[in-house]
């Protein structure tokens, strides 16, 4: 039995951050996410870690890319506003293939929008916030433990894939508190080290597989990296056979390793005639829905993507075939309801329901719409 | 069984440290499922604090309070914003200092004087939350008093803990005597 804690998901994510072996945070402190940065400053320097509050978000962005560089492991945390400002950057990292986590603790949005309450509105944001194609992966927890342990998976991911890893929390799960069980045992991955010498080694070679080992900058190995299409060796190219090949690996590290990145939730769903999609502070809701309308008699469950992205197209697909309807609740005013559509519209019917006022949509509104739309058809 | 506790007032009234004293008191010394969640304005002082706790011997899936068995409110806006979801067979402990208008006959009301104990107890304002906290333990038999001891003890420095604990005790009093 691990030890229990009562903490709030913030706090929880910044301990889950020093156990996944992260020793350097840069930041800049925006509402609901500062008590990230806050409690990595106690903790950072206590495991000889750096912390740093630089002078914005972009800036921030671009120290930890540095930081990772060097080999060390690096976070920053935001939300809505700052996670724009990030986006040039964030491209930058897809782009080197530099392994970073990147936590949004979403609050409503468009712009300085509600500081202090939650939203769901930078699902889409988070898939296609930066210019050119890409795949990116997002971890999205619906409890504080889940906000721990996806911490860890996240900084796992970064690292096995060479790739930046958003952790997309709210408002509401990461300023709550509940207890948690801190696990006794975690499983660490840390990045491949080149095989070869220094003279030897290409950063983007991808002869031997998806992921190239990434080199600490400071170790003896000098190499180039740029936001420019470029070649194995990390210098720019435009030839066009060299520019589709090192897209197409670095696309197909994640589209290749799918489902070992992609998890799902299934709550209730076994003999479920219908189903309700949710993620995060809302698929917890949605659970209370699903137990309530199963007590007065309503075959339902709920699929709950923990991976955002990639997308969880082919388990949906899966449910999509055995079920009458689908009802997508999302708080914002329609995003993820168009991925379900896509993957699950020519298989089943799918409604949706949402608004985005900062506030946690209550199980009664759920449950009245959804009794309402099966009772019209 | 589901419990819900809200306390609401504004900013600078200890609203979010009564919150999380009591989510001490149940979550680790009593060893409960529960979720403490907050909502908060922009401004440090004089907006909006509120702080709301849901205990259950279940998984708690809705995280938020939605017909509160007690309501604090040490506000006349936490009053006029907040008293109308309690439970009919909920309670609403008021602060008789603040709060002075009230829709008509409300039988879920009582009136307590939290800040003039808190002002002649400690000689400061900002202890009206344990009062309130004390006040609540005494009428709330979910609530185990010697946890909230704990949990004050745990939460409170040093240097404030025996006035906060001495209004604590007086607000329990209060409830004791009903």
């Amino acid at each position: 039995m691990g030890q229990r804690k009562l903490i709030s998901g913030n706090h929880a994510i910044a301990e889950a951050a020093i156990r996944a072996g992260c020793r350097f945070f840069a930041g800049y402190p925006i509402t609901p996410s500062s008590e990230i940065a806050e409690r990595l400053a106690e903790l950072l320097p206590q495991y000889d870690g750096i912390f740093i509050q630089m002078e914005d978000e972009i800036a921030s962005m671009g120290a930890i890319i540095g930081a990772s560089l060097t080999g060390k492991k690096a976070l920053t945390a935001t939300s809505g506003p700052g996670f724009s400002l990030k986006q040039e950057n964030l491209g930058f990292a897809i782009m080197g293939e530099i392994p970073v986590v990147i936590v949004n603790v979403q609050r409503g949005g468009p712009s300085t929008g509600l500081p202090t309450f939650p939203g769901q509105q930078d699902l889409m944001q988070v898939r296609w916030g930066r210019h050119g194609d890409q795949e990116i992966i997002a971890l999205v927890p619906d409890s504080i433990q889940e906000s721990y342990e996806f911490t860890i998976k996240a900084f796992n991911l970064a690292e096995q894939y060479r790739t930046p890893v958003i952790l997309l929390t709210d408002e509401v799960i990461s300023q709550m508190k509940e207890q948690i069980e801190i696990p006794d045992d975690v499983e660490i991955i840390d990045r491949e080290f080149p095989s070869v010498p220094p003279e030897e080694y290409y950063p983007f070679d991808g002869s031997k597989g998806l992921v190239p080992p990434l080199a600490p900058y400071g170790e003896g190995y000098r190499y180039h990296i740029t936001g420019l299409a470029h070649d194995k060796t990390g210098f720019p190219s435009s030839n066009p056979k060299v520019v589709r090949e090192q897209l197409e690996r670095k696309l197909n590290k994640i589209r290749k390793n799918r489902d070992e990145i992609v998890d799902v939730e299934e709550f209730l769903l076994e003999d479920a005639e219908y189903a309700i999609f949710a993620l995060g502070s809302m698929a917890r809701v949605a659970k209370q829905v699903t137990l309530d309308l199963r007590e007065e008699g309503i075959p339902i469950g709920l699929l709950r993507p923990l991976t955002l992205w990639p997308f969880c197209d082919k388990e949906l697909i899966n449910y999509a075939k055995k079920l009458k309807h689908i009802f997508v609740v999302e708080m914002n005013f329609g995003q993820i309801v168009g991925e379900v559509e896509r993957y699950a519209g020519k298989y089943t019917k799918v409604d949706w329901y949402g608004r985005a006022d900062g506030r946690l949509i209550p199980p009664r509104e759920i449950k009245d719409f959804i009794k309402e739309r099966i009772h019209e058809n | 069984m589901r419990h819900e506790i809200q306390l609401v007032g504004q900013g600078g009234q200890g609203i979010r440290l009564a919150g999380a004293i009591l989510a001490r008191a149940f979550g680790i010394y009593d060893k409960k499922n529960i979720v403490e969640t907050h909502l908060y304005g922009a401004a440090a002082r004089g907006g909006l604090s509120e702080s709301e706790l849901v205990i259950s011997d279940e998984e708690i899936y809705y995280v938020k309070v939605q017909n509160p068995d007690v309501l604090i409110v040490l506000s006349q806006r936490a009053y006029d914003d907040f008293s109308e979801p309690v439970k009919n067979s909920g309670v609403i402990l008021a602060d008789d200092f603040y709060v002075k208008n009230f829709k008509g006959d409300d039988k879920r009301l009582t009136l307590y004087p939290l800040t003039r104990i808190a002002l002649d107890t400690t000689g400061s304002l900002i202890a009206v939350n344990v009062v309130s906290l004390g006040l609540i333990s005494a009428l709330y038999s979910v609530i185990n008093v010697e946890s909230m001891r704990k949990a004050i003890r745990d939460l409170i420095r040093e240097k404030h803990l025996s006035k906060n604990l001495e209004a604590f005790e007086e607000g329990y009093k209060l409830g004791d005597n009903r």
